[in-house]
């Protein structure tokens, strides 16, 4: 109970301190970009955590990583519940076309580059099997951008114009493709890669998860059908997302890809999703909080490969969003603009990118988790750092900021 | 549509259920999964039970019983005590609002019928019970025990008899928005009541233990409980004071501020061997009563306050083992029928002497039937000192006190609906008001509204 309680504390007064950063002025750039980012929790999970001060220990950690498919669920149905196909079809097509391609690209790049990463393991070298669900997660992490600096930045500098446009959107909706990527990698590692049936047993599971996501999300329509007061609806949304993530657990699935499952058909389906999502999102903090200093308290304990990972995850991920935003605008056939730095714009890495890497843990809570997520952090910390910059200098290259 | 919700979620259940049975699951996803699905099946439960004017909080318990080990299996045992957690965080919650409905300046009011009434039920409900209990287990013996230990034994069904639940009061009164001299008088009886049964007990137990381990004196026993007791007092008073002076600071996450506050409380509680729930009614008492901010404070657990209702009487649910009422239940149902006659008695006496001269006279005694935390605590107690005769001691007091925890909460909004003091009727009364005035003036005007 220590440990709940040490959390719960540590996300109030991290949230106060943040409250006042926030509102106070002339904050360096550099700091603004890191308090948007969460970094500062991230920061704060490593001195707590068990290889720094060691107020919270490992078995702590363990008890609270088996509350972690709750955050993760809640994250994944924020998420699913901004994809209303009736609003998307607002959207041009060309913002989703050039989304779609450099992340696909980006996911390209980094598979193809993260293949010899089991050859890393400074005291152990793994199998190209065992390695597998490693190269997937960090091609399905390598596409998401973070939507929350880049609408920070663009907000500090009051930005606008087509490149503006084009940074907010596609910061925003590339994180689909890698959590549906991440999604159906998992069901297919669900089993014995190189067993008999094991495409089939792939296929089966990924069904299963995309059945029980829409009959939960049908049930949950169901739910709000009635007329709820707002405590209910409160009650019953932190109801929804706990029995989701329990089912996920249970069925040994993606929390994260459940619940994206569930979000999509709740808001296609639903009337009432603007109050439900504005609900979940008012609480969200307090869970993308907790996600973050769980993240940097598991973080420490890592080999020199998860530094080499992370450094070499940078590179090859600004590599891939530089030639996926070259190859996103030949797709449009936008010409006269500069998509070297528009794809180091998307350089950012937003809170979904934590949320795989925690979702991928919990299936492989041994090296590769452990590698995974240590270098996701590194990566996550450079990122959050470097990405005001660049998000700042591909607007200034386009003339969005005078 | 909640019939159609009811089956979506039932055969969901069903299908997990012969899953879960086959991939034998690891008890953490279970205890996540039944948790999510406890408050869903509550809330189903509460809103049909709420339909034929009955408490929500009956609802809630009834899902549990229906949903646990003895009816559909859909909930084990041994998971719903993995939220041991989750149940301290919901007593701290409905002390804390239990605390902040005592207000100073209507209990001054009624401070003779609080002391009066809380007094003569626990003298008479302690004597009617424990001696009927004496005459009646002389004759059914459901216990195999000595007469001399059956005297022990009485007095002890006297003890858990005296105690009742403010957390089905607290539920009922948040639940219909009751507001009145009769709900103060129900608060502040049944809060006293809890108090001084507790405090009754810890002494009796304080004593008891100095005559089994040869002690001399008992005295410095007695005063190290009366020390941890003063102690739990003004811890409260300190934490109710340093809540209302840092809700003023936050502007949001006063929930989850009031849920960590709720948390570290049961914590010191349990470091220092002090009562948790006291010192979070007495903290509740000081924000409401000292504080500008007693609205904001139980606003925010107000919030909260449904979730925690449903899984903590669900929980209770699927803990009441209604099998073994089939061997008990002539004493279970005497033990009972024994209590609300001594209540009846008692409670008219003590609105007699205290000089109410309304409802609560003739029917207050329904108010106080309700039984929980303490009461299952004290048997649990008992039972575990008393191991020759304690299972069965705990099977026949656990029988009890799941009926009253059943019938108790629907005596209680009977009582509070005819009392007038629920906000429904409250409007209704206002409704009436209206359109009398104006069938009299034969017009509405502005005042009238």
């Amino acid at each position: 109970m220590e440990s709940v309680i040490f959390f719960l504390v540590l996300v109030v007064l991290s949230y106060a301190v943040a409250g006042y950063a926030f509102r106070a002025s002339n904050i360096p750039f550099i700091l603004y970009g890191a308090i948007q980012s969460g970094m500062g929790f991230i920061i704060i999970g490593m001195l707590v955590g068990p290889h720094v001060l060691g107020f919270l220990g490992h078995s702590e950690l363990d008890r609270m990583m088996s509350l972690t498919p709750i955050a993760l669920c809640w994250a994944g149905l924020v998420f699913g519940l901004q994809f209303r196909i009736h609003d998307l079809k607002l959207i041009s097509r060309a913002n989703f076309r050039m989304s779609a391609v450099q992340a696909i690209v980006v996911c390209g790049i980094s598979f193809v580059l993260f293949l010899p990463v089991r050859y890393v393991g400074v005291d152990m070298i793994i199998s190209f099997r065992q390695s597998l669900p490693l190269v997937f997660a960090l091609a399905s992490i390598a596409c998401i951008s973070s939507p929350t600096i880049v609408a920070a930045v663009i907000r500090r500098y009051r930005a606008h114009g087509l490149e503006e446009r084009m940074l907010r959107y596609i910061s925003s909706s590339d994180a689909v493709i890698g959590l549906i990527f991440f999604g159906i990698s998992l069901a297919f590692f669900r089993t014995d890669t190189m067993a008999q049936g094991a495409l089939l047993g792939g296929i089966f599971w990924l069904v299963a998860t995309i059945v029980v996501g829409i009959i939960l999300g049908l049930l949950y329509q169901v739910f709000l059908c009635l007329q709820l007061s707002s405590n209910e609806r409160l009650v019953l949304s932190i109801a929804m997302i706990v029995f989701a993530a329990g089912v996920s657990s249970s069925m040994n699935v993606s929390p994260l890809f459940l619940s994206l499952i569930v979000g999509i058909t709740l808001t296609n389906f639903s009337e009432n999703k603007d109050r439900l999502f504005r609900l979940l999102v008012s609480a969200e903090k307090g869970f993308f909080g907790l996600m973050l200093i769980l993240a940097g308290a598991l973080s420490l304990g890592f080999e020199k490969s998860s530094l080499i990972i992370g450094i070499a995850f940078v590179m090859v991920r600004a590599f891939g969003k530089v030639c996926g935003a070259n190859a996103a605008y030949k797709f449009v056939n936008l010409k006269g603009r500069s998509p070297t730095a528009f794809g180091l714009g998307l350089i950012g890495q937003g809170g979904m990118a934590i949320a795989i890497a925690l979702d991928f843990i919990i299936r492989y809570p041994g090296w590769a988790g452990g590698v995974l997520l240590s270098s996701i952090v590194i990566a996550y910390i450079i990122n959050a750092l470097l990405s005001p910059y660049l998000v700042k200098r591909a607007l200034i290259a386009e003339g969005g900021i005078a | 549509m909640r019939a159609l919700a009811l089956i979506l979620l039932m055969g969901l259940m069903l299908a997990l259920k012969e899953f879960l049975g086959a991939a034998g699951a690891d008890p953490m996803p279970r205890a996540i999964l039944v948790f999510g699905f406890l408050i869903m099946a509550g809330y189903l439960g509460g809103c049909y039970i709420s339909k034929l004017g009955l408490p929500s909080i009956t609802g809630y318990m009834l899902a549990g019983i229906v949903c646990g080990p003895y009816v559909l299996g859909f909930v084990r045992l041994e998971t719903v005590l993995q939220f041991k957690l989750l149940e301290d965080l919901a007593l701290a919650l409905i002390a804390f609002t239990a605390g902040g409905e005592l207000k100073k300046s209507r209990i001054v009011k009624s401070w003779k019928s609080i002391l009066s009434i809380s007094f003569f039920q626990i003298a008479v409900v302690f004597t009617c019970v424990s001696v009927g209990f004496y005459h009646i287990a002389a004759y059914f013996r459901p216990l195999d025990v000595s007469d001399g230990q059956l005297m022990i034994v009485s007095g002890f069904v006297g003890v858990i008899a005296s105690a009742c639940s403010p957390a089905s009061a607290v539920a009922v009164v948040v639940g219909t928005r009751s507001k009145g001299h009769i709900t103060d008088l129900i608060m502040g009886v049944t809060v006293l009541r809890d108090l001084i049964v507790l405090i009754g007990f810890t002494i009796a137990i304080a004593v008891f233990y100095a005559n089994t381990t040869g002690e001399g004196s008992y005295v410095p026993t007695i005063g190290s409980a009366l020390f941890r007791l003063i102690l739990s007092i003004f811890i409260g008073c300190s934490v109710g004071f340093i809540i209302g002076g840092l809700l003023g600071l936050l502007r949001r996450e006063v929930v989850m501020f009031v849920i960590t506050v709720a948390l570290v409380i049961v914590f010191i509680a349990e470091l220092l061997d002090l009562d948790y729930l006291l010192i979070c009614l007495v903290a509740g008492f000081v924000v409401e009563n000292f504080t500008s901010l007693g609205d904001r404070l139980v606003g925010a657990i107000e919030r909260t306050s449904m979730g925690i209702y449903i899984i903590f009487f669900a929980m209770t649910g699927v803990m009441m083992d209604f099998s073994s009422l089939a061997w008990v239940w002539p004493c279970a149902i005497a033990i009972v029928a024994l209590r609300i006659f001594g209540t009846a008695i008692a409670t008219a006496a003590g609105a007699f002497v205290g000089g109410e001269r309304n409802l609560f006279k003739g029917f207050g005694w329904a108010a106080f039937l309700s039984q929980a935390g303490v009461s299952l605590a004290v048997v649990l107690l008992v039972s575990r000192t008393f191991p020759e005769w304690g299972a069965k001691f705990r099977t026949l007091m656990v029988s009890v006190i799941a009926i009253n925890q059943i019938i108790g909460p629907i005596f209680l909004q009977l009582l509070l609906t005819s009392s007038g003091e629920t906000a429904e009727r409250h409007l209704e009364d206002v409704i009436s008001k209206i359109v009398n005035t104006a069938r009299r003036k034969r017009s509405f005007s502005q005042e009238d509204l």
